[in-house]
């Protein structure tokens, strides 16, 4: 298996080719024109009365546009922030988002009620104001104020240290997911980290938010298009989704999508708030999903409601596998030194095996059939290469006797309880449609066997067709790039031009589309996929669960008898060291030195990790120094020894991350100045990183162990981070400027110009990037469509088969059994304790931001509180609102109890975030979760499985865990 | 009477419960520390105890044009403004105190059974009901203020004249919504005001322009050419809510869908929704089952591949377009001195 973790070489002065070819894809279209903002003057109205207080209140100073810009929420929203008497007090959204299409609903006023209140989040309590120093013990909440270079030295002196003492991948930073955006405070951390080499926290899996699932079939998980592009669905469904809690700027085009006579289909065992507005609601008992979606799937093809053309053309299913090994057929099977990633199909035209075109082995660009046409139906022997015989028949037959023999309507039943008539009624549903979707998205990755259950809901939308369509098939999320923060973010994230010029010759995407005046769209997602993987492995990025395992601590429960999982043959600790053997996954620093320093941005571990108490009896204590930056009060922050208060997000010039939900990039103005000692996180990096030198220099520290066996001249550090003194940490506006005018798809407009439009039109094509997987085409004046790269020009694949991929024939899948789409019962199925707990992104909070703020906890029951069915309180004898105890063998907490009609039995439902803080002891919902990973989401040497930075390894699965409830004493 | 009438259309079928039109009201009308336990803009999930707590059956408005009874609703029955601990959190230590709500533990919120709902899972259904004041065309507060401190605005907008306003709270039993509240500091009554001074520069109301469900259409009633005459008027399919209270309310609202049911056995019902039919009819009376019956005609025609200008409305394809004309852009407003 030799294609995977392909090292991509870094070269010198291959520019040349490049510069004739790269600067066409530079200018943005022509004629391009942004909104004039015309202004209306008022004349304030007075009646000399009472009413007049009214009117007063409702009068501002002026008015900025600004936004939320690094609360992790996916979406962007642009804001006017009503500036008075130097305050924001109050904002209100910005509505200038036109109709993409006449027929198509805009986006106004995206917002939601977090963003409508965040101007009284910045002025309450939990603002930090002042650096402050750890007195007492780890979080016994004694502090001392410092100054700032104080503080700078403090962290400066530890990292040196460490850098010293055991290298640079010794000092760790962790910005969680949680605290990035595309301004000039993300830029300013990537450099510091760029410069030092530390070890840098990939938590995207960590969270539990890869959908392994869709990497195992696709070799991508980041696709969507725009929002609007939903209301041109047929047939919805929402599956482990929730998006009326969590996606409120958009979900407004899933209900008028109804008004133009789509149905709404909601697959979840509780009738959630986005079941309220639905035609139809699946409710299978809890994690079994996978069961439900691959019965549908029979349905459809025992009934011939499949798309014949896309299975032939877009999935692996018509590849012919072995019968006597369950694996494909491959080259090396057939001929002497014979590649193991080329395949083959059984050519219908001229009765005889063909490579299958789009596959690794074969090229692996186009899925054009050029005449062929796979059979996928057939038997017949084949002559090996070893002098033996074997029978091969399309993946297609064999996917039909797997289903038939275990996930017919009938069958399912008894796992999921769901009727095969509702089964029927939905495959019907969903295979008629002219374009059906299914949403699940990030949040859809939380319990154990996720991957099974997308799975399950990919083969659904490849054997529909639905992939490519408008309003149709499987949507995850994606970005815009923005090109310009890319560049100045580093080469793993924007790799040098010429390096991927070089990639040109190999790819073949562009040719006779007319496409070739941009190389970049030359690429195909597999080249781009080589890029950055090759990038990815020159930077100690590590996973976060392999971190916790060889650093944290959680070895002492992830070795546990208990927590192995028995439908593996081999104990999950082999796994893990199989996969760090083989440089599957990578894991910095090694797992012999300590951790001396941990750098948190934003990011709330100690709310966040699974069980929470481990951390903090192993990794917490073992750390030197912990440093926490945030503008407020989070549980991990009062476990700092260093807290560094940055700038809310109205006092600091920035970009929301680049959602492609919406066709705009949402910029941030700066309204107020910082409020107290805080500063913005751009200049904190940059000071930073310029104290690391001259305290260096003080001590005399030169050269140290640098990352990947490389040497780090502390020396360099600050040029590195300010490119040679070209960025000064105190200009975060000149950075702003410098990213929207090296970016083509903002037409490289200024931050002047941005800042008076607050949304700034895209006004053409992203290049598949780290996290921009949209694959489709822009236009101005249409909705963004994702995959059509695939569907419609017939690029291939990112996978080892180049297509849709339901046989993984690596060898831990099938030792698991899971080399085909199955359902298989989780640890919380399996689990001694009778009730299983479960969570959801909640409507009140962005994570743990703005849980605590007073307003939105009036318009809640004030404290946590979960979810349960009237009758599974009865029988335990509680009453509303009581306080219960849930536990398990792993850890318990406390929590209040609401009955409600909506929640499937056995089910018990807090919907997350709450900091620790808020309840009893500080004990959160993370105590009873032991969250073993799987071990197939560290296999690697295969194709689409192998890691890279924000790409493929274990989740976490902090829902569905065994627990017992009882009223609290 | 009033010359002509502001009103408000809320689309139910695409509210999502977000509170962020609560928030909005809240955040510009009543952040004093008097009017914290306020929120003139509501949002509960039906079927619920709601805002305050039984409010349905509180008494008040007319019958037979008589006036009605009523209750007077305490603070407890609204939700207090709770108050926290947080200082002592953040300086108290690990696992010492927690962030908790101090005082007496409440009972109530305006929002205390939100997500809960009725019916037997799995036929469990349930759905949001914002509410404002009504802006009643007869207004059972007016009827009711020994002081004539109320008023109906020459646009239909109802205000209590807080300059004649003694506190007396006559009104706040007379309202069968129960959408006032009392100002302790102020000793007045309050509750919205339809955003007049916005509506006054041509701007509409904080909580449906805010409103990312995009279910709150605002207008004029006799404005033929705005969205809520339509809806009210020309197609009747927006209707009040208990329209046996007798105080003609402004606000109108589209019943709302609900998913299929399932049968005894399991199987889909195809032809039953999950909010029984009595319950909308308890909600919007008769008006309101034949609302809910075009609606569900107008579904189907589409479903079929037709056309229907009424839902065309309803997606409000062109947002600004919801507004009845109140579409000015407040962030373009640069006020001028008088
Ligand atoms: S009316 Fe609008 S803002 Fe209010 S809860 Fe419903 S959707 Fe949200
Ligand atoms: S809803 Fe109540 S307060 Fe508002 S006008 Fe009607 S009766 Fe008066
Ligand atoms: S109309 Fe204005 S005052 Fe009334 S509830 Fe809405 S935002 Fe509040």
């Amino acid at each position: 298996m030799a294609i995977s973790r392909r090292t991509f070489m870094v070269g010198a002065g291959a520019g040349v080719v490049g510069l004739g070819l790269g600067l066409t894809y530079l200018r943005p279209r022509e004629g391009i024109t942004y909104p004039d903002i015309i202004k209306t003057l008022a004349k304030k109205i007075s009646y000399g009365d009472w009413s007049d207080v009214y009117r007063e209140k409702w009068t501002w100073d002026k008015v900025v546009k600004g936004s939320h810009n690094r609360a992790n929420c996916f979406s962007a929203c642009s804001w006017n922030l009503y500036v008075k008497e130097g305050i924001v007090w109050r904002e209100e959204q910005n509505t200038i988002y036109e109709q993409t299409r006449e027929d198509v609903p805009d986006f106004n006023p995206r917002g939601c009620q977090k963003g409508a209140c965040y101007s009284d989040l910045q002025q309450e309590e939990s603002r930090i104001l002042h650096p402050l120093k750890r007195i007492g013990e780890r979080g016994e909440g004694k502090w001392k104020r410092i100054s700032w270079d104080e503080a700078y030295d403090i962290v400066a002196d530890a990292v040196i240290d460490a850098a010293v003492a055991d290298g640079i991948e010794t000092v760790v930073h962790d910005n969680g997911t949680t605290n990035n955006d595309y301004g000039p405070d993300s830029g300013s951390e990537m450099r510091w980290c760029n410069a030092l080499g530390c070890t840098q926290l990939d938590s995207w899996a960590g969270v539990g938010d890869m959908p392994n699932g869709l990497v195992q079939t696709w070799g991508m998980y980041n696709a969507d298009g725009t929002t609007d592009d939903w209301f041109l669905s047929d047939y919805i469904v929402l599956w482990v989704a929730n998006p009326t809690y969590t996606r409120i700027p958009d979900v407004h085009f899933i209900h008028e999508a109804r008004y133009r006579g789509a149905q709404l289909v909601i697959v979840s065992p509780d009738f959630s708030a986005s079941t309220v507005h639905a035609d139809l609601w699946i409710n299978p008992e809890q994690e079994t999903d996978a069961a439900f979606g691959l019965a549908a799937a029979n349905f459809i093809i025992e009934n011939k409601l499949y798309d014949d053309e896309a299975v032939r053309e877009q999935t692996d299913l018509p590849f012919l596998v072995r019968e006597d090994t369950g694996r494909y057929l491959r080259e090396e099977d057939l001929n002497k030194g014979g590649k193991d990633d080329l395949f083959y199909i059984w050519d219908e035209a001229r009765n005889q095996i063909a490579a299958a075109p789009g596959c690794a082995g074969e090229g692996g660009t186009h899925l054009k059939l050029n005449g062929l046409k796979p059979a996928i139906d057939g038997r017949w022997e084949m002559d090996l290469v070893d002098g033996s015989k074997a029978w091969v028949r399309p993946l297609f037959q064999v996917m039909r006797d797997h289903l038939n023999a275990n996930y017919t309507p009938e069958k399912q039943e008894s796992t999921t309880g769901v009727k095969p008539s509702v089964v029927e009624h939905f495959a019907r549903g969903l295979a008629g449609a002219k374009a059906a979707m299914i949403y699940s998205t990030w949040g859809a990755c939380k319990n154990y066997h996720s991957d099974l259950y997308q799975r399950a809901m990919a083969l659904l939308m490849a054997i529909t067709g639905s992939q490519g369509k408008k309003g149709g098939g499987y949507r995850v999320a994606a970005w815009w790039e923005l090109k310009g923060a890319d560049e100045l973010g580093g080469a793993e994230f924007q790799p040098p031009l010429e390096d991927v010029l070089k990639m040109i010759p190999k790819a073949m995407r562009g040719i006779g589309q007319g496409e070739f005046e941009n190389p970049m769209k030359a690429l195909t997602p597999r080249e781009w996929e080589w890029i950055y993987t090759g990038y990815s492995n020159n930077f100690p990025f590590t996973p976060l669960m392999p971190f916790l395992y060889y650093h944290g601590g959680y070895d002492t429960i992830w070795d546990a008898e208990e927590n192995q999982d028995p439908d593996f043959p081999r104990a999950t600790r082999d796994y893990m060291k199989e996969a760090v053997a083989k440089g599957w996954m990578p894991i910095h620093p090694p797992p012999e030195k300590k951790v001396h320093v941990y750098i948190f941005t934003g990011a709330n571990p100690l709310r966040r990790w699974p069980s929470p108490q481990t951390a903090k009896e192993h990794f917490w204590k073992t750390t030197d120094l912990i440093v926490s930056t945030n503008f407020r009060w989070s549980t991990s922050t009062l476990f700092a020894d260093i807290v560094m208060p940055v700038a809310a997000y109205y006092e600091k010039y920035s970009i929301k991350y680049c959602v492609s939900a919406l066709p705009y990039i949402v910029v941030c103005e700066q309204a107020t100045p910082p409020r107290g000692d805080s500063k913005m996180d751009y200049e904190v990096f940059g000071m930073l990183s310029k104290r690391v030198v001259e305290r260096a220099a003080e001590r005399g520290v030169t050269e140290v162990e640098g990352p990947l066996g490389r040497t780090l001249d502390l020396r360099t550090v600050y040029d590195v981070w300010s490119m040679d003194g070209e960025l000064d940490p105190m200009d975060a506006l000149g950075y702003m400027d410098r990213i929207l005018t090296r970016s083509p798809n903002v037409g490289n407009i200024s931050a002047k110009e941005a800042f008076k439009l607050g949304a700034v039109p895209v006004v053409s094509e992203s290049t598949f990037s780290l996290v921009n997987q949209t694959c489709g085409d822009f236009d101005t004046e249409d909705t963004m469509t994702p995959y059509q790269w695939f569907t419609r020009d017939k690029v291939a694949w990112p996978t080892i088969t180049g297509r849709q991929q339901f046989l993984l024939d690596h060898p831990w899948f099938v030792e698991s059994g899971e080399a085909l789409p199955v359902h298989k019962d989780s640890p919380g199925m399996l689990s001694k304790y009778p009730l299983r707990l479960t969570s959801g992104h909640n409507r009140w909070s962005i994570h743990s931001q703005q849980r605590d703020q007073k307003m939105l906890l009036r318009l809640q029951r004030g404290e946590p509180a979960v979810w349960m069915h009237p009758k599974d309180m009865e029988t335990r004898g509680l009453e509303d609102h009581d306080m219960i105890r849930m536990y398990n063998h792993h850890g318990e907490f406390e929590a209040r109890v609401k009955p409600a009609a909506r929640m499937q039995p056995g089910m018990v439902q807090l919907y997350h975030a709450w900091e620790p803080y808020q309840f009893k002891g500080w004990k959160s919902q993370q105590e009873p979760v032991a969250a073993p990973w799987k071990p197939t989401h560290l296999a690697g040497g295969y194709g689409q499985l192998h890691y890279r930075f924000y790409y493929n390894s274990p989740g976490h699965a902090p829902r569905g865990i065994g627990i017992e409830v009882e009223k609290a004493s | 009477m009033s010359k002509r009438q502001l009103a408000m259309v809320m689309d139910l079928n695409k509210c999502l419960g977000c509170h962020t039109c609560t928030v909005a009201c809240k955040r510009l009308w009543t952040r004093d520390e008097a009017m914290e336990y306020m929120w003139w803009n509501t949002v509960n999930t039906m079927p619920g105890k709601g805002t305050p707590r039984d409010w349905e059956e509180m008494g008040g408005g007319f019958k037979d044009g008589k006036p009605q009874l009523g209750h007077l609703p305490s603070r407890e029955e609204f939700g207090d403004a709770w108050k926290y601990n947080h200082e002592e959190v953040f300086s108290g230590g690990k696992a010492g105190a927690h962030l908790e709500i101090q005082g007496k533990k409440p009972e109530w919120g305006p929002n205390w059974d939100e997500d809960q709902g009725a019916g037997e899972y799995p036929n469990s259904y349930f759905f949001y009901l914002p509410r404002i004041c009504n802006h009643c065309s007869s207004p059972a507060c007016v009827a009711a203020c020994p002081r004539k401190a109320i008023e109906k605005r020459e646009d239909g907008i109802v205000v209590i004249n807080e300059d004649r306003c003694r506190g007396y709270r006559f009104c706040m039993e007379a309202c069968p919504y129960k959408k006032i509240y009392f100002n302790p500091d102020k000793g007045v009554s309050q509750k919205c005001i339809f955003c007049f001074p916005r509506v006054e520069q041509g701007v509409s109301n904080a909580c449906a322009r805010q409103c990312p469900g995009r279910i709150r259409f605002v207008g004029y009633l006799d404005d033929e050419n705005s969205a809520v005459h339509k809806l009210v008027k020309k197609w009747k399919v927006a209707v009040r809510l208990h329209p046996e209270y007798g105080t003609k309310p402004n606000v109108y609202y589209v019943p709302p869908t609900s998913p299929m049911k399932f049968d005894a056995d399991g199987h889909l019902d195809e032809k039953n929704p999950r909010i029984p039919e009595d319950y909308l009819k308890f909600l919007f009376g008769e008006e309101g089952l034949e609302a809910k019956r075009i609606i569900d005609k107008e579904m189907a025609t589409v479903r079929n591949g037709g056309k229907s200008e009424i839902l065309s409305v309803l997606i409000a394809y062109k947002w600004s377009e919801m507004f009845g004309g109140f579409d000015t852009d407040p962030a373009t407003i640069e006020w001028t001195e008088v």
